[in-house]
């Protein structure tokens, strides 16, 4: 079991912001370490597009149970936006070395503090 | 296994493999039936000659896509979904400067791609045409298959007006779009200004209008579309002057809180500018200029978070000031009341 927890229970960041948190894990395998990256994904009626633009290294020292912080920067773009064909979704994926165990938090990187409607 | 994302290929490799190996295919083929054709000493019959042409025109657009695979499978964009331009990496300097943007197409491209097409299904049709022909001057009259392919002799028409009417757009005055800013952002003013070479007087009218789309790549069975949808449209100039029709600016505001060019391998937010000058009997001319619209910078967050403090500061002094003259009036209700 993963849990993401962002510091100061925040969902929407700006642009060029650093990305604080906490992932408490419960593994059923043991892991050495736990991946933490800041994705976009594309939702709508194209072809999926997703994008890595940040990653931090949680180390488990073996262990199954625990807590690590991680730091993310978040890029100037793409921001979160809705539209009627696309959608960009930023999210906080967290994953052991094999991502038998996965977690996923959706976040918003935007300047006007929420998701943009076009 | 579950996968996380932002792990996947967006090259599309295996797709582009297999193009190619389906353009060597195809062409190894053409060239054994050519080989096989010609060694026989006899040279083939041109109404052959003509069958065989859409086959070599398609060889050669299969090695085109082989070497430049994105465009043709409607996979392009930068991986990290933010525009990429020559500028961006020294967005300060570039700042300052002037931007010509380059037209989509140009006639000329217009023109080649409209003759292959032409080429493609003419020489298709035209092969069964000159059978029927031959049928019909040896008194031989096929009614079943002149009705079946008249609607292919249609559509070849229409396709050949497609290729007349490019190559009279040819002689259209030629458009220049500049910006006066190299990095275009939201919130910005930025001015166009914009010439025609050759015989701009010919127009009775132009429009420029900016507009924002975005599309959406995706394939069914083994066809790929591209949907498409405009979600902001902001006129520039829309003029019947013949001095301002051949060079003139205008000066535009990109809205605040819109979204940015976003350029992925599959999904897209196109900013682009598209420019209609109407030519009285003639083909119109239309043209297309991407612009690219950048995120916003570090100091242009400072300035929104500090102007929306600002606003909100207003706001709450106006509140405030409300709720004192509610008071009062409250008050003096009350007091009104009591006495």
């Amino acid at each position: 079991m993963l849990k993401i927890i962002l510091k100061d229970t925040r969902k929407c960041f700006q642009p060029f912001e650093v990305i604080e948190g906490t992932v408490k894990y419960n593994l059923n395998r043991p892991s050495s370490e736990i991946t933490v990256d800041l994705v976009w994904t594309t939702m709508g009626k194209g072809t999926t597009d997703d994008y890595r633009a940040d990653s931090s290294v949680i180390s488990t020292g073996g262990s199954t149970r625990g807590k690590g912080k991680f730091r993310l920067n978040a890029p100037a773009g793409p921001y979160s936006f809705s539209g009627k064909l696309v959608s960009v979704i930023w999210m906080i994926s967290c994953g052991t070395e094999s991502d038998t165990e996965i977690e996923e938090k959706e976040i918003i990187i935007s300047p006007i503090g929420s998701e943009l409607v076009v | 296994m579950a996968t996380r994302r932002g792990k996947s290929d967006q090259n599309n490799q295996g797709s582009v493999w297999f193009l190619r190996l389906f353009a060597l295919m195809w062409n190894g083929i053409l060239v054994l039936m050519f080989v096989s054709m010609f060694s026989k000493g006899t040279i083939p019959q041109w109404p052959m000659l003509l069958f065989l042409i859409p086959f070599v025109a398609v060889g050669v657009f299969l090695i085109y896509i082989s070497i430049s695979p994105g465009a043709a499978l409607g996979i392009t964009g930068s991986k990290s979904g933010v525009p990429m331009l020559e500028s961006q990496a020294n967005p300060a300097g570039a700042s300052a400067g002037q931007r010509e943007l380059k037209p989509v197409s140009t006639p000329g491209k217009n023109l080649w791609g409209s003759l292959f097409i032409c080429l493609f299904w003419n020489g298709i049709v035209s092969a069964f045409v000159v059978f029927i022909i031959r049928d019909w001057l040896q008194g031989k009259q096929e009614w079943g298959l002149m009705l079946f392919l008249s609607p292919f002799v249609l559509i070849g028409l229409v396709i050949l007006y497609g290729v007349f009417h490019s190559f009279l757009a040819l002689f259209n005055p030629r458009s220049k779009l500049t910006l006066d800013t190299n990095m275009v952002r939201p919130g910005q003013t930025v001015t166009v200004r914009w010439k025609f070479q050759g015989n701009a007087e010919a127009m009775d009218s132009l429009k420029i209008t900016l507009q924002g789309r975005e599309e959406a790549v995706y394939t069914r069975g083994t066809s790929t579309y591209t949907d498409k949808n405009v979600f902001i449209t902001i006129p520039v100039i829309d003029t019947k002057s013949k001095s301002t029709i051949k060079s003139g600016h205008a000066s535009l505001k990109i809205p605040e809180g819109t979204m940015p060019s976003f350029d992925a391998a599959h999904n897209r937010i196109i900013w682009s500018f598209h420019l209609h000058g109407e030519i009285p009997k003639w083909p119109d001319v239309q043209d297309e200029f991407l612009v690219s619209i950048f995120p916003v910078t570090p100091s242009d967050l400072k300035a929104i978070k500090y102007r929306d403090q600002d606003a909100l500061k207003t706001l709450e002094m106006k509140e405030s000031d409300e709720d004192k003259d509610d008071d009062e009036d409250l008050n003096a209700q009350n007091y009104f009341k009591r006495h």
